[in-house]
């Protein structure tokens, strides 16, 4: 499965993707611990983008590109 | 470029902690040359020990003796031999471990004496895929 979204720089928009894209996670080829440290990574870096990457500027935009297979889980976080 | 918050110097620092951590969870963290994307990747710890490549070495008519079998993403490389001594419809297996290699390595490492281990034939087929 692969995916590209685009949100606006909020931190309540990021953790709602981040959500997202952890619940689309399968558990039958991820194991719990990588279910959390994705989690964490992708959050991590979501809050990066949206506090230095476009300082808090609500209309700026963000850019997440990711792809979930059952061997790897790989994502690119864009801001402006 | 972030000072390394792990340095002495910069234990007190808040700032970089985000990147180290980001890079203890996943297998890769990469950044583009603005800083302005970063590429990550996680592996699934589960399907890696799920797959195994089986290759036959050596056999006779049907059957094979001297099997290797090495997990995806390759790590180690196992070469089993059936010892054959039980009939097909046997349960179990017999098997000897006669070598490792780890992958990477130019020559096979231990065990020396081979392993003779006996594995329940379902196991083997889940684990093995055979």
């Amino acid at each position: 499965m692969h995916k590209t979204t685009v949100i606006k720089a909020s931190s309540d928009l990021a953790h709602k993707l981040c959500r997202e894209i952890a619940s689309q996670i399968d558990s039958n080829y991820f194991s719990k611990e990588d279910i959390f440290n994705i989690k964490l990574a992708i959050e991590e870096a979501m809050i990066n983008a949206v506090e230095h990457g476009n300082k808090l500027e609500s209309l700026k935009d963000i850019a997440v590109d990711y792809s979930i297979t059952s061997d790897a889980f790989e994502i690119s976080i864009t801001d402006e | 470029m972030e000072p390394d918050p792990r340095e002495n110097e910069n234990i007190h620092r808040i700032t970089g902690r985000g990147i180290v951590l980001m890079k203890a969870c996943m297998d890769s963290v990469e950044y583009n040359d603005r800083g302005n994307s970063v590429h990550m990747v996680q592996r699934s710890t589960r399907s890696s020990i799920s797959t195994f490549s089986k290759s036959t070495i050596f056999s006779k008519g049907k059957d094979s003796f001297l099997t290797a079998y090495r997990p995806n993403p390759p790590s180690v490389t196992l070469i089993l031999s059936n010892l054959q001594t039980f009939p097909y419809d046997h349960p179990f297996y017999c098997l000897v471990l006669l070598s490792v290699r780890p992958e990477g390595c130019k020559y096979p490492t231990g065990p020396i004496f081979p392993t003779i281990f006996t594995i329940y034939s379902s196991f083997f087929s889940i684990a093995f895929g055979c």
